[in-house]
């Protein structure tokens, strides 16, 4: 035991001397963790996200006009957000996650209010210090969320056909099922898929709010 | 967008140009500004809704919708009590897990590997699959009492109605538990084969399955293959190095 403890020590050394070293670049927070519970749908880690973080959204959602059922919703779609920019942008948290998640939550809920346009409420602001890596983080992702949702609303503005071929095409296995089920040949459900979404690239190009999204 | 041009971007997103196409096409990316801002819009939408309506993330919102339903909200004035409580255990629980790390490097600094040391030792987690359905709830309970044969029959039952990675992981390590190697590998072999999350878990489990038999050689192969950007890489790394 004796003769052992020497060599893990010289590994303490080399550790805190690896993490001086890379200290000030940016890299990614031990929660990142939470970040991959969402993606390996972690039954376990999202009930401990849960245990966490609701408590602090729900009682902050209440206090600006809101309700349990409205603040769980917001929470379910938080999480749902997070995912999608994990999965598609390769999301790296550099912050503690229950911040973070705490600011994704209560800008999807003020954006909500101002949807709604329940002129005159107030939003009643902590007064805590929020860190800029903490706010540049979530403020990407809600870039990222107007960005999908800009995708979504263009799509519903689109004919029900394309709609329809659209969805099925990515929902379905391959585009000889979707062929299948809509009752035309292979060729054509193709054709229709690749220009269903050449529309609705020139409908998000048109939309001057693309501007600021497109490089995410 | 003219339809020539989305065709054409179908063409090369699903890998149905020729070779020279191919150049052409991506000669023309870095040329043509406009040609390259259409394309990312395009391949943009395509990744965007191909995920949306992808499988996974139905299953993420389901579990995410189930975790809310089990998630009771209390306002800490009304139960400041529990709320303590809860607090100290979890420190209790750090502190203990604090200390078996600790005596866990230590342990590991100078013995030789054993297969205790690395058995999966925690508890499963399967009832949210639908808190009705008993083959799961029994297949917890046993598997997390350490009653393997019980907990096998119902992995079984669940098996029987389709697959379930998960399941199929737990019943080899059920199996190994049990010193039924040569099924338990049969099902290791095909995780990791296949594309599930527990595709390089299945592998570690196998290098254990070894190492309960003593077969240092075996281990070590089976140890060799799991990649580096698997997420049991370090403790096959760490294993790999106690091997040697």
């Amino acid at each position: 035991m004796k003769g052992s403890l020497l060599p893990l020590l010289d590994k303490f050394f080399l550790h805190l001397w690896l993490k001086l070293d890379f200290m000030g670049l940016p890299k990614t927070h031990q929660d990142q963790k939470f970040i991959v519970a969402l993606l390996k749908n972690d039954h376990k880690m999202i009930a401990m996200i849960y245990e966490r973080c609701a408590p602090k959204v729900i009682g902050y959602i209440k206090k600006n006009s809101g309700s349990e059922s409205q603040a769980r919703d917001i929470i379910q779609e938080s999480l749902i957000t997070i995912y999608d920019q994990a999965k598609t942008k390769n999301l790296q948290l550099s912050c503690p996650f229950d911040a973070y998640f705490f600011l994704v939550c209560k800008r999807k809920w003020f954006n909500q209010l101002k949807k709604k346009r329940l002129d005159g409420v107030t939003i009643q602001d902590e007064i805590t210090s929020i860190d800029a890596e903490v706010q540049a983080q979530a403020q990407e992702t809600s870039l990222y969320d107007d960005r999908t949702s800009l995708f979504n609303e263009t799509l519903s503005t689109m004919g029900d056909r394309c709609k329809e071929i659209i969805k099925l095409s990515f929902s379905l296995k391959s585009m000889e099922e979707v062929a299948q089920k809509l009752g035309v040949t292979y060729g054509y459900v193709r054709k229709k898929k690749s220009l269903c979404i050449g529309k609705l690239t020139k409908l998000v190009q048109n939309n001057p709010q693309y501007e600021q999204l497109k490089y995410l | 967008m003219d339809d020539e041009l989305a065709l054409l971007f179908d063409n090369y997103l699903s890998g149905n140009l020729s070779s020279e196409e191919v150049i052409f096409f991506e000669r023309r990316l870095k040329e043509d500004e406009a040609f390259a801002t259409q394309y990312d819009t395009y391949k943009g939408l395509t990744a965007h809704f191909e995920h949306r309506f992808s499988e996974n993330r139905q299953a993420l919102k389901a579990t995410i919708a189930s975790v809310d339903k089990q998630y009771q909200y209390t306002t800490s004035s009304s139960n400041t009590a529990s709320k303590v409580r809860k607090l100290s255990f979890i420190k209790y629980a750090i502190a203990a897990s604090v200390a078996v790390i600790i005596g866990m490097t230590l342990f590991l600094q100078t013995g030789r590997p054993s297969y205790d040391e690395y058995a999966f030792r925690g508890t499963i987690n399967l009832v949210e699959r639908g808190d009705e359905d008993s083959a799961f709830a029994k297949a917890e309970k046993a598997f997390n009492t350490a009653d393997y044969k019980e907990a096998i029959r119902a992995f079984d039952s669940i098996l029987e109605r389709g697959e379930n990675a998960e399941i199929a992981y737990y019943k080899g390590i059920a199996l190994v538990e049990l010193d039924t190697y040569e099924e338990a590998f049969l099902i290791f072999e095909r995780l990791a084969n296949g594309t599930s999350i527990y595709k390089y878990e299945a592998q570690f489990y196998m290098a254990l399955g070894y190492l309960k038999q003593d077969k240092r050689e075996k281990a070590h192969t089976a140890l060799k293959k799991i990649p580096e950007e698997s997420a049991i890489y370090s403790k096959a790394k760490e294993l790999i190095e106690k091997l040697d």
